[in-house]
């Protein structure tokens, strides 16, 4: 057990590379500078702040990509390295390594996505003037910033046990499907993960009045609903990517 | 029981085949694993340690089998042959960590301090592993799979890029181990270096076993390459004249042109190397000659190599 619990600890360290933390702040100063400068032209209402913001550049991109990053390189990283050799041969079952890597990488995925969520609530609050205090806008879309971190996290992280080119392909799903196909009129917005995020945003900003701009078009699911269609994709990815990973022989190892 | 037992394992790459129903028995001591590239000594180890499910067949350490049950590997360290790494890390940080992943809690600090005395790499070990040469990656690989004291150790390649002065303390290293019950298993392109430590040789072509055990055994084997012999003694053309006579010798050759053979050398062809030596001091006592030196030429485990390979090539064509 303490073998395992130090595999979780090494793969968070192993998580921890300076490249990564730079795109994750880039991304995020391009964000806080767009809320900046949207908030001194015209104030911040909780209901702007939520779909123009947190609904379009934080949720469909901002968060996709840095999940993108560290999921993909769960088990990505060792590959493309060739270091997973060395965590194959130590005697840990394949399903409860992969485990182990995914819970190493879960702090510093909901790390950034909640710093920076903070930090762009902070930025509308000084800059925009966000008529409600602070303090409630943030911890009303909290739980969906964490369950949305999740979910992309653990299907970025599926993606790479699967795909050696996973980021590729993560960049070509989170563009055609997260941005693209989410906008989409008709049921087909359901298989992009943003779509469950902006549900449970919409939902929970309701009595602050934020929701779609056209309900019609965009056939929202209960907050309720969408909360549990996140946790069944972050369960739902995890329990395959241990089963995928579990089976899959790693011709490349070395 | 066995330390080491592979049974009828084959792998398939698709329609290719890495290997074909190997099945072997290692005991404690050091195995040398030989065979061109390809052969399949790269499967057969990736097998033995875990990282490969054999498409039928089993691989057992102390009669578990490696794939299904996880904890057995705790007995095993492995040193793969390719030179990649946590490069970023120290070489003291990284065997610390595998010894940790390998089940040594506290103790890991002590027991990466001690595996890199072991292996000559304690002297640099807070370089980063990306300013290390090739010798001291080889050396730190090695560390990391003695580090948690394994009963097992899988060494693919471990001899490259070590000068040969560092090969010496490796080797000296290896037999330690073998000589305190550890399992080694090691593959090498230097045969040379396999010999030094080892006679017991597992030699590899096509993803099979062609032959296994004592190198002086399947030398003995390979009654279609009489073993050549060198002899020195004060009458070489009477002794190679009544040898011939005897039948115990099929060629005997006089001022062979090889290196280290000398004027009143004979170099001779024995197809019964173990009838040749129970024979032939009765036959010196019979000629009342001295023989100064008698040395086998071709049973090297180079020499045992090519002659299989000849086999090898005969039988499929």
């Amino acid at each position: 057990m303490n073998s395992w619990l130090y595999l979780v600890y090494f793969s968070f360290r192993r998580q921890l590379r300076p490249q990564r933390l730079v795109v994750s702040f880039i991304l995020f100063v391009a964000i806080a500078l767009l809320v900046g400068l949207m908030g001194l032209t015209n104030p911040w209402s909780v209901q702007g702040f939520a779909r123009w913001i947190l609904g379009l550049p934080f949720c469909r991109f901002f968060l996709p990509i840095i999940t993108l990053t560290l999921g993909a390189a769960i088990i990505g990283d060792d590959r493309e390295d060739k270091t997973l050799v060395y965590l194959t041969v130590r005697p840990f079952s394949r399903w409860s390594l992969y485990l182990a890597k995914v819970l190493g990488s879960i702090p510093l995925a909901l790390g950034i996505a909640v710093g920076a969520f903070f930090g762009i609530c902070i930025t509308a609050s000084i800059c925009g003037g966000l008529s409600s205090p602070l303090g409630t806008v943030t911890w009303l879309f909290l739980p969906t910033i964490i369950l949305g971190t999740l979910a992309y996290l653990t299907f970025f992280g599926w993606l790479g046990t699967v795909f050696r080119n996973a980021t590729l392909i993560g960049i070509a799903h989170v563009f055609l499907v997260e941005l693209f196909m989410s906008q989409t009129p008709g049921v087909l917005k359901r298989i992009s993960i943003s779509f469950y995020v902006r549900c449970m945003l919409y939902d929970a900003g309701k009595e602050y009045g934020v929701g779609p701009r056209n309900k019609v078009v965009f056939q929202p699911v209960d907050g309720g609903d969408a909360a549990m269609a996140l946790i069944a994709i972050a369960v739902g990815f995890l329990l395959l990517g241990m089963f995928w990973f579990s089976r899959h022989e790693y011709r490349d190892l070395t | 029981m066995n330390p080491v037992s592979i049974r009828n394992i084959a792998k398939w790459y698709g329609e290719i085949a890495g290997l074909n129903k190997v099945s072997l028995e290692l005991q404690p001591g050091i195995t040398g694993l030989v065979g061109s590239n390809g052969a399949g000594k790269s499967t057969l180890m990736k097998i033995l340690t875990g990282q490969l499910k054999p498409s039928c067949g089993q691989s057992l350490i102390y009669g578990m089998d490696v794939w299904k049950t996880p904890l057995v590997r705790q007995r095993l360290g492995y040193a793969p042959e390719g030179d990649t790494f946590y490069e970023d890390m120290t070489v003291l940080a990284f065997v610390r960590a595998m010894g940790h992943l390998s089940g040594l809690g506290k103790s890991a600090d002590r027991f990466a301090r001690e595996a890199l005395e072991k292996t000559g790499a304690i002297e640099f070990s807070d370089k980063r592993l990306r300013a290390c040469s090739k010798g001291m990656r080889q050396r730190t690989k090695l560390a990391q799979a003695l580090v948690h004291k394994p009963d097992i150790l899988v060494l693919d390649e471990p001899l490259s890029g070590i000068d040969a002065g560092g090969r010496r303390e490796i080797l000296r290293l290896f037999e330690e181990l073998a000589s305190t019950g550890v399992t080694l298993i090691i593959s090498s392109h230097i045969l040379d270096e396999i010999e030094a430590v080892t006679s017991r040789i597992v030699f590899m072509a096509q993803g099979q076993v062609i032959a296994s055990g004592c190198l002086t055994e399947v030398r003995g084997l390979l009654k279609n390459h009489p073993q050549k012999l060198l002899i020195t003694s004060n009458a070489p053309r009477k002794l190679g004249s009544r040898l011939l006579e005897s039948g115990l010798v099929t060629g005997v050759v006089f001022n062979q042109q090889e290196a280290g053979v000398r004027e009143e050398d004979i170099v001779l062809r024995v197809p019964q190397v173990e009838r040749f030596y129970r024979e032939l001091p009765d036959l010196v006592i019979e000629l009342d000659i001295t023989i100064e030196r008698l040395i086998p030429l071709d049973s090297s485990a180079e020499a045992v190599f090519g002659y299989l390979m000849e086999n090898e090539t005969e039988g499929h064509e």
